[in-house]
């Protein structure tokens, strides 16, 4: 659990980085986890000590005799210059090293650097970070999403971080399950596979298994989950990919606070050529669910998109091509929820219609969750929906939902507000009956895959959204004429009466 | 102004109040009356004038508006309130023209925040006339401000009478109830062009008429506030130049307005928010009417492209449900509205002289000239 003190101290750290002169959040958010990731090594060294101490076993030493100046421990309570120095030169080009000993989330950190330039904000972002409960299972991932947060501006490829209310319902509406493998070709920050742990964790607790805060937030420890299901959690259920390695970086520090210790993350342009040739089997027919909310406006490499997705779609748009490559690194059943903007949905070159024939006719498009426009403020103003589909098969009735409100307003700031459609959203959505729901006036409807042809694949929902009609009412015109005449005569009178008033 | 009359302090004919100021939370459905900077705002459960009183708008944009609140009301603190209006010697009617005729933009202070405070207040002053002529002057201003009201109300009636014989003539576009043939607009179509783009570097001060979308309404063109370019001589200025009858439509953001080009407009051209609609075989009076209607709005809102911003395409124009009632019906209702419209722009005319007696009248009232 995230106190307020905790914030506050964050809060404090954040203003010293500005200050220091590093204002990129995302530097920032690095820097913060080259320095969680340095305390997490000695954590890691102090418990397996204690391990071989119990045990009388040896084991393979992360800092050997001679290096254990570069641990944690040692250097958080040197002088302020003289850690600066150490770190810099002795701490950091060490992780590379232990990198390749082969520490599951080591390949990330290797090409560490220490940014930090003045003494002082090194001496504060060590003394924070030694002060978060790092060892308290639960409350980690909190902490990481709260630095998150704090990344209000959009990347320069047009990354940016999906809210997590919104992803939690992508989550709900695709219910991944244990002994699933799920995936995100555009991790990001791994948003969306943090949210599934957490989806896991909650449906796998006991209700003894909850602990509540004093503010009343709970906190699901998935105690019901079996050994077997967490070495699956650990090992071989989540999978991200990104080209970012900043992303890279947080994503996979991210999920290591979630408790997945060992998450597949890779660097790789999920787009491109080579994504066949270095991951072969997940690049096909692997995936049981994927959630992304891929990149709109990225630049593309034209040149190098595999041909396999320009086959099917001749574009360079990556919006597109996104959909068609999830399309195919899905299973046969695999199910995906992935954010697109609004024109997709509608829009009329040939490219996006053969998408969504593609979608229509060969696959099962499950739903098309309209978003209103400023779900992504501040970071961007664009129109956006949510489309939920199945691979293989054919689509029968397409579910159809309008959120007006997303419990948030939908200006900059973003604060919160009652006004709230995602709840009934996902009730609706549970629910769901293509012989009831039939009232197009509602939020929630159904419209049948022939009536989607016949509009030329247009899935956009004003194409079928009914509006309340209410005639306009007026009164009969010869009333009105007699109103206009009495109105005409009283202006007469009353410039007769003011020509008199003025004598 | 006359000698006779004697100058006085604000303050010391009543005592300016700014009242607590409730939040916007705290607003009822009804009850009495709540005043905020510029007239009411909403309800409360309290009161805190029983009388009517001017209140001065004294914080943001509208700062220095005069308002009237109603007796038993709420004023906030957005409005100074002059309370304990001292009766003997001021007339409140008389007040409220007085302070309208000589502003308050001297003693407004703040920059970002506009502002009037209660010590800037003590730097007005009034010329103060018998009670008894302060009545007069009062009676007189009412009586001009009344004309000048109901010349405005008079031309929202003529608006109303237009859209009322339309449904007369030919019931609501959306339930059909007189059972009119229905076709989409393509069929009917003669000529379809969206305006041109990026033609900025043509304007100027003088020269053709350039038709933007505040140029058009509900079935109304407006000539005020209008742009003029230099158009060159392209295949894109052929195009896009406008034919009377022909209707005009608006089709980014704000979607689905309606203007009809009437004869002897002159040379015009259409910028790339509009769209020339020419038609065949149906008036266009009638058309744009049908389109401005609720009927029709409902119709153009259900086709737009909720990109970044609104749209519409041709294919969306020409899919768009047309009621088709004989022609000669069509022409008929053309001719009332051409003969409404002759009308409308004496009442233009009539409603900006009203304004401009009313105008005078304060002036030479204050002057001591009436």
């Amino acid at each position: 659990m995230i106190t307020g003190e905790l914030r506050n101290q964050i809060d404090k750290l954040w203003t010293e980085f500005w200050t220091g002169g590093i204002t990129n959040p995302l530097t920032v958010i690095e820097q913060i986890s080259f320095l969680m990731f340095a305390r997490l090594l000695d954590i890691t060294e102090t418990r397996n000590e204690k391990k071989a101490e119990r045990t009388k076993k040896p084991f393979k030493k992360l800092f050997d005799e001679k290096k254990q100046d570069r641990r944690w421990s040692h250097f958080k309570n040197m002088p302020a210059q003289e850690m600066l120095v150490h770190v810099r030169d002795k701490v950091f080009p060490e992780f590379k090293k232990i990198a390749e000993a082969g520490v599951p989330y080591g390949q990330y950190m290797k090409d560490a650097q220490l940014l930090i330039q003045k003494p002082n904000l090194l001496v504060s972002a060590v003394n924070m970070v030694d002060d978060l409960p790092l060892t308290e299972g639960d409350s980690k991932g909190d902490l990481y999403e709260y630095l998150l947060s704090k990344l209000t501006t959009a990347g320069i490829n047009g990354q940016f971080r999906t809210p997590r209310h919104i992803i939690r319902k992508m989550v709900e509406i695709t219910d991944p399950k244990i002994g699933e493998v799920v995936g995100d070709p555009a991790c990001g920050t791994g948003g969306f596979l943090v949210g599934i742990m957490e989806h896991l964790l909650e449906k796998n607790t006991s209700t003894q298994g909850i602990i509540e805060s004093d503010d009343g937030k709970k906190t699901f420890t998935g105690d019901m989950l079996k050994d077997a299901d967490r070495k699956h959690i650990r090992n071989r259920m989540f999978h991200g990919f990104d080209f970012d390695g900043t992303m890279l970086r947080i994503a996979v520090m991210n999920l290591l606070l979630h408790g997945i210790d060992a998450p597949e993350i890779h660097y790789q342009d999920t787009m491109s050529n080579n994504f066949t040739e270095r991951f072969p089997k997940m690049s096909e027919d692997f995936f049981d669910v994927i959630l992304a909310n891929p990149p709109f406006k990225g630049s593309l490499d034209f040149d190098d998109v595999h041909p396999d997705l320009l086959r099917k779609v001749k574009t360079k748009k990556t919006e597109l091509l996104f959909v068609v490559l999830i399309l195919k690194m899905m299973k046969i059943g695999g199910r995906s929820a992935t954010i697109v903007p609004d024109g997709v949905l509608f829009g009329s070159s040939n490219a996006h219609l053969a998408l969504r024939e593609m979608l229509v006719d060969d696959n099962q498009l499950e739903a098309v969750i309209s978003l209103p426009s400023g779900v992504f403020k501040p970071y961007a103003g664009v129109s956006t929906g949510i489309l939920v589909f199945t691979k293989g098969g054919k689509t029968k009735d397409v579910f159809y939902y309008d959120v007006q409100a997303d419990g948030f307003s939908l200006d900059d700031k973003r604060t919160k507000i009652d006004n709230d459609d995602l709840p009934d959203l996902i009730n609706r959505w549970q629910k769901r009956n293509p012989k009831k729901d039939t009232d197009r006036t509602g939020k929630a409807f159904f419209v049948p895959a022939d009536e989607i042809r016949k509009n030329k694949y247009d899935l956009s929902i004003n194409r079928y959204k009914e509006i309340v009609y209410e005639e306009d009412e007026y009164d009969p015109p010869k009333e009105i004429l007699a109103r206009m005449k009495d109105l005409e005569m009283e202006i007469m009178a009353d410039m007769d009466e003011l020509e008199g008033m003025l004598g | 102004m006359k000698r006779t009359w004697e100058q006085v302090k604000l303050t010391e004919i009543c005592s300016p109040k700014q009242w607590r100021t409730i939040s916007m939370n705290n607003l009822k459905k009804s009850g009495y009356p709540v005043y905020g900077a510029n007239g009411k705002i909403g309800f409360y459960n309290d009161y805190n004038h029983e009388q009517p009183t001017i209140l001065i708008t004294c914080r943001g944009a509208t700062c220095g508006t005069i308002n009237i609140c109603e007796p038993f009301s709420y004023v906030t603190g957005n409005a100074m309130s002059l309370d304990n209006l001292n009766e003997n010697r001021v007339n409140l009617k008389y007040l409220y023209y007085c302070l309208g005729n000589f502003g308050l933009q001297n003693i407004i202070t703040g920059t970002a925040q506009p502002q009037i405070t209660r010590q800037s207040l003590d730097y007005v002053s009034l010329p103060l006339p018998s009670l008894q002529e302060q009545k007069r002057i009062a009676a007189i201003l009412d009586k001009a401000d009344a004309i000048r009201r109901k010349r405005q109300q008079a031309i929202q009636l003529a608006d109303e009478f237009l859209r009322s014989v339309f449904l007369d003539m030919f019931g609501d576009p959306v339930t059909n109830p007189k059972g009119w043939e229905v076709k989409s607009l393509g069929e009917n179509l003669d000529f379809l062009t969206s305006g041109s783009r990026g033609w900025a570097k043509y304007y100027s001060n003088e020269g053709e008429k350039f038709l933007r979308i505040q140029n058009i309404g509900k079935n109304k063109l407006f000539k005020n506030d209008m742009a003029f370019v230099k158009p060159p001589n392209s295949a894109e200025a052929k195009r896009t130049k406008v034919k009377s009858g022909d209707i005009l439509i608006s089709i980014t953001a704000d979607l689905g307005r309606t203007a009809v080009v009437p004869d002897n407009f002159g040379t015009a051209y259409i910028n790339q928010h509009l769209a020339i609609i020419r038609v065949k075989n149906l008036n266009s009076i009638y058309l744009s009417e049908y389109l401005a209607s609720q009927g029709g709005q409902v119709q153009i809102q259900k086709l737009n492209r909720q990109g970044v911003k609104a749209g519409l395409n041709f294919d969306d124009i020409k899919s768009l449900k047309i009621l088709i009632p004989p022609l000669d019906l069509q022409k008929k209702y053309e001719q009332i509205w051409l003969n409404r419209y002759k009308f409308k722009e004496n009442y233009d005319q009539l409603t900006k002289k009203s304004g401009e007696i009313f105008n005078s009248l304060t002036q030479r009232a204050f002057r001591g000239e009436l």
